[in-house]
């Protein structure tokens, strides 16, 4: 037994919404097929009933009304301002400009914060002479140093000194 | 002369761009042309969607207060029909629950006061406002999602592709959707009537 058709594909039929292949099967199938027949007179009375339904006069109503609803609700509607030809190129070169100005603004600002701060790290490095590399300390003239003098080096004596451990 | 004389809904392309911005751009008139052109659409998805049509005619008001609004916002990429489709479900969708309606009003007096055609016996109309009742009390026990598929689909005559832009999702969801949406009304249907 062969099954029946889909009440989609009925429907569709109806409403002449199916491809030409398809209506030939479904209008081969509803010959053949006493269920699916009356499925479908079903269907098309439901459907012509509905269409003989009269569509129903509104009560009097006015756009005055919707219109003063609104202004009461929201206030005056916001409105579109006509711009001559031209201007949208001439807004958007400004906003453009704007636009590069807040940049190089805001990259100024950066850099001069950048700077700022490279600035006080030199301040607080030379406040602590400990963190000074020691190639950077200045090196203070024999006669400024206080303390007892530094042993000067006597290349003789060294000389004498070898001299002697090779003698030996 | 009446705007709705002058405006053929629906509105397209350019024509909805431009009416937006002409709102935007302080153009009172723009927005009466809208109103006036979308306010029958409007009002019917609401009674269709909620089933009170004192209901109903708040959440249009609504709807075009959050037109109103968002016409600034509008883009075109879109119909306006298809855009304030949306705005007036998602609304209803909002306002109503999961369920999407408050009452199932069997017997209300609306639908028992529908528009007589002359050309039928009053026997008839008697009886086509029985059935107009009983199918929209059953269009009102259908779950949201098919409600609004089956409302958009056979009651505004939409196609597929514009309910899945209404609703933003896929044709073959809209497709099973409305299946599915019918399936169930002729269910109900069939149970109302034994």
């Amino acid at each position: 037994m062969r099954s029946h058709l889909a009440t989609k594909r009925l429907s569709a039929y109806l409403d002449d919404e199916l491809p030409e292949r398809e209506l030939r099967l479904v209008e081969a199938h509803v010959s053949a097929c006493a269920t699916c027949r009356s499925r479908l007179h079903g269907l098309r009375l439901v459907v012509s009933d509905l269409h003989r339904m009269p569509a129903v006069e509104p009560p009097p109503s006015s756009a005055r009304s919707v219109e003063l609803e609104a202004a009461l609700r929201w206030g005056p509607p916001p409105r579109w301002t006509h711009r001559p030809f031209g201007q949208r190129g001439i807004e958007l070169l400004r906003n453009l400009i704007q636009l590069s100005a807040m940049t190089a603004g805001a990259i100024a600002i950066i850099a001069m914060l950048v700077a700022w701060n490279a600035a006080r790290e030199r301040g607080a490095n030379e406040r602590s002479p400990a963190a000074v590399a020691p190639e950077q300390v200045e090196r203070l003239p024999a006669e400024d140093v206080v303390g007892p003098p530094a042993p000067t080096i006597d290349g003789a004596r060294y000389r004498d000194a070898g001299s002697i451990a090779t003698t030996r | 002369m009446n705007a709705s004389q002058v405006l053929t809904p629906p509105f397209t392309g350019s024509r909805d761009l431009s009416l937006a911005s002409r709102h935007c751009y302080g153009d009172e008139t723009a927005f009466r042309e809208i109103h006036d052109c979308f306010s029958p659409m409007v009002y019917n998805v609401c009674l269709r969607m909620s089933g009170d049509p004192s209901r109903a005619q708040d959440l249009s008001q609504e709807v075009f207060l959050r037109v109103f609004k968002g016409l600034p916002r509008y883009r075109g990429n879109s119909s306006l029909k298809t855009w304030i489709y949306s705005i007036a479900l998602n609304h209803c969708r909002g306002r109503l629950g999961r369920r999407g309606v408050e009452t199932i009003r069997l017997d209300d007096q609306h639908w028992a006061q529908g528009p007589v055609d002359p050309a039928r016996g009053p026997e008839e109309n008697l009886l086509a406002r029985d059935g107009e009742r009983r199918l929209s009390a059953a269009l009102l026990a259908l779950p949201v999602r098919f409600r609004e598929a089956v409302v958009l689909r056979d009651l505004e005559g939409l196609s597929y592709e514009e309910i899945a832009a209404v609703l933003r999702v896929r044709t073959g969801t809209v497709r099973s959707r409305i299946a599915r949406g019918r399936e169930r009304l002729r269910a109900l249907l069939v149970e109302g009537n034994r």
